[in-house]
Parts: C-alpha cells; structure tokens; sequence
C-alpha cells in the first residue's frame, strides 16, 4: 500500500480533495484543478447543509482516535492530517452555505460510550461515517442540479472513499470493488443524527 | 421649628416625593418574540409586555415605539437595531430548537416531516420575515423539502403563536413551531422531532432600545433579571436551552 504523507492530505484538502480511486491508494495529482464555484439550484443546498455536518462529526472523529493506544506513528500523522483535510472540505462546503455556513457551536457530537476504548471499536465507527459520506456524496453527484455542485460533491466523494479504503486496510477488512449504494439525505440523517445533540437540548 | 411649620415641611417633602416617584416607578416596556408570552411574565411580572413577530417588533422600534426592551427570537432584528444605533449591543439569552407539531392523535397521519411530501395536508408556517419562517424554511432547504411548501394548503402565518394556536385548535395539520410553543400547548398537539443535523441554531437576543426617555436603568435591570440564576431557571422550566454564562 502506497504510503500517505501529510503534505498530500493537506493539499487535497485545501483543493476541496480529490484522488484516483482504488484500494489505499490515495493520489494528490489531480486535485490542484480549480473547480468551478457551486451554483446551488433550488435544495441542492440540502447536500451542502447535510455534508458540512458529517464531515465535522467526521472531523471530530479523527481526532478523538488520536487517543486510542496502540496506533503507530505513521498512522497518527495520517490521522492527523486527515483530521487537518476534514476542516478544509468544511471551509469548502461552507463557502457555498454562504448565509447558512454550519458552525461547530452549532450542534455537539456524542459518539457511543466506549467508541474508542480499542482500536477496532474506532475504526469501525470510522469506516461507518466515511461509508455515510461517501454514499450520501455518491447520491449528491446524482441528483444535485447545478453542475459545478455535482463536481464538488463527486471529488469530495472520491476523497472520502479512499480514506474509507485506508481505514478498511488498518481494520483488515478486504476492499470491496465497486462503488457504495447511494443513500439520500433522508436516510443519512437518520444515521448520522445518532452521534449529534442539539447544545443545551441534551 | 414650630408645630405649624413641621407639619408643613413634611408635607412638601411627602409632595415632593409623590411628584418625583413616577419617573421612576413607571413600569417599562418591554417588546419580546411571541414565543417569551409565557416565560417572560414569570421571570417579572412588572413590565408592560408587547408579544409579537420579531420582525413587526423591529419595525415598530424603528417608527420610534416605546420601547424600553427589545428581545428577539432570531439575531438578526436585535442586530439590525444595533447597526441603526436603536439598541445597545444584543446579548444572547436562550436558544430554542424547531419542531414540527400536528394536533392531538395525529389524525391526518404524519409520521415524519419527510411525511409532507406526500402533498395536500393543511400546514401552518410563519412568513418568510419572522424568524420562525426563516428557521423553517431553512431547516426545509437543508432537508430538501421546500416542496413541501408548494404540495401542501400552506397558511402563512405572522408569528409562532399564531401557528401554535390553529394546529392546537385543529385548523392545521401541521406547523412548524418552537419546542417551547409546543410544550405551551402538550395537552392539545403531539410533537415530531426535526432531524437534529438540520437544526439551525436558534439564538434569542436582546438589546437596550436607545430613544428620548428610555429608563435605561430598568431595562438594564430587566435584562439583568432574565440572565440571573432565578430568569434562567424560569427559561429552563418553559423548555428553551440556555447559553454558557458570560
């Protein structure tokens, strides 16, 4: 498997992430193309509003895993700088909430008690809010109207998918070929609502 | 001082006092988002209350309403006034979280907001300028739901307390409320949960109002009163969430 440097999830996070697909293989080459700004037609936004969420649960996630024992410190730096490329994919989506940009404050992330007592428990938590994204940005790059919109969510995607592929190596799960099932924003809340408060509604 | 002029001078001094206690002792006013109606009486029952749309508040300020207090559902009307250098700098008080509400038992079947798609159903949502019909369509946008607005019998409605009262009454099907509104009304609505990562935050402000003759004293007092240990209790008991103490 082809090693990840910190420097490559920076700059694929900065670009609003991209990389060739494929099992752990996680490529920076094409992410340096600018990408047109979103054009968000009618509830479109819905994909934005609903992504800019996950990914801070995500973001949440890697670093929380940070303090699980018994991670090597290549995998930590990964984990570090995805942590560093999840906060740039909100910055990104958030540039298109404009008005409706979603701040940490604005809700609290309460992942299950014990989630990262070992590190198979966190990596399955993991792999379980990447396959959320990547299969709710697979059903954006579907059916968003605005194209540019499409582009975005497509590249996100791709990012997503490879850290999920990452993140199957470290839990000795085999890559599976093929892309996810798409899910909707509908059944994805549904999901990822599991790990969110409202503040002061605990 | 003789007894004649004793009694004189108490007197006037009693005048005095009777002429200086007005200005002083006059209740304020105070102007607050409808969905405060209940709250806000139990955490001091002195002032004058004026129960409305943020926005219409807001708009009443402007045309120079009297005005001692002004709190808002949403930060946008008390930060509007500050920019026009009608209130002091708003300070945030409560938040609130939106839900949907339909009246007792449900009869027409809505089992999710996701439920409204299917069209035809008699929904009361607040205009697009009260901060209940902005929250509204905004958590509909991020669901990608605003269709919902065109497939359904939609009232508009000028504040929450006007959405809660027709869908407690039975008028409506469904409105789009505060949980506080809907908790006002539990014995006569059912309440759905909104999907929480569609939540905007909901953040009440308010502000000192500047105009000639504003009792600016009491209505830092008021303000005092409503973020102490005792007015954030009350808050709390209505249902709102409160924000860290400053």
């Amino acid at each position: 498997m082809e090693k990840v440097d910190r420097a490559q999830f920076l700059r694929l996070g900065a670009v609003g992430a991209l990389g060739a697909a494929g099992a752990g293989l996680i490529a920076a080459g094409p992410a340096v193309a600018a990408l047109p700004a979103p054009t968000p037609i009618g509830d479109d936004i819905g994909f934005f509003g609903f992504a800019v969420v996950a990914e801070l649960t995500s973001r949440r996630w890697y670093q929380e895993t940070l303090r699980v024992k018994g991670l090597g410190r290549s995998v930590r730096s990964t984990l570090s700088a995805a942590g560093e490329a999840k906060g740039a994919h909100v910055r990104r989506l958030n540039d298109v909430l404009r008005d409706g940009a979603v701040q940490p404050s604005d809700f609290a992330v309460d992942f299950p008690k014990g989630s990262f007592d070992t590190r198979a428990r966190a990596l399955a938590l993991g792999r379980q809010l990447e396959g959320l994204l990547v299969s709710t940005y697979l059903y954006g790059t579907a059916y968003a109207q605005d194209s540019s919109s499409r582009l975005l969510l497509g590249r996100l995607q791709i990012f997503d998918g490879q850290l999920l592929a990452w993140l199957g190596s470290l839990a000795g799960v085999s890559p599976v070929p093929g892309l996810p099932d798409p899910i909707d924003t509908e059944a994805g809340g549904t999901l990822l609502d599991r790990y969110l408060t409202t503040p002061s509604f605990r | 001082m003789s007894m004649t002029k004793r009694h004189l001078s108490i007197a006037l001094l009693a005048v005095l006092a009777i002429l200086a206690a007005p200005a002083g002792a006059q209740a304020i006013t105070v102007y607050a988002a409808a969905s405060l109606r209940d709250a806000f009486p139990k955490i001091d029952a002195g002032p004058t209350y004026s129960f409305l749309g943020s926005n219409q508040l807001q708009a009443q300020i402007e045309r120079g309403a009297p005005a001692d207090v002004f709190a808002s559902a949403s930060p946008n009307e008390a930060g509007a006034l500050f920019r026009e250098g009608l209130c002091t700098r708003p300070v945030t008080f409560a938040t609130n979280v939106v839900v949907l509400i339909t009246p007792k038992g449900n009869p027409s079947g809505i089992r999710s907001v996701y439920t409204l798609r299917t069209g035809s159903r008699r929904l009361s949502v607040g205009t697009a300028g009260v901060p209940i019909g902005a929250y509204t369509r905004q958590i509909l946008a991020r669901l990608r739901l605003s269709s919902i607005l065109r497939s359904n019998r939609v009232s508009l409605d000028p504040n929450v307390a006007a959405i809660t009262a027709k869908v407690a009454l039975g008028s409506a099907d469904a409105g789009f409320v505060y949980v506080t509104d809907a908790q006002s009304v539990a014995a006569r609505t059912d309440v759905i949960a909104l999907p929480k990562w569609s939540q905007p935050p909901v953040r009440y402000q308010m502000c000192v109002v500047r105009r000639a003759g504003v009792d600016t004293a009491a209505a830092n007092a008021f303000i005092n009163k409503v973020r102490a240990t005792n007015g954030r209790r009350v808050l709390r008991t209505y249902g709102f969430g409160l924000p860290p103490r400053s």
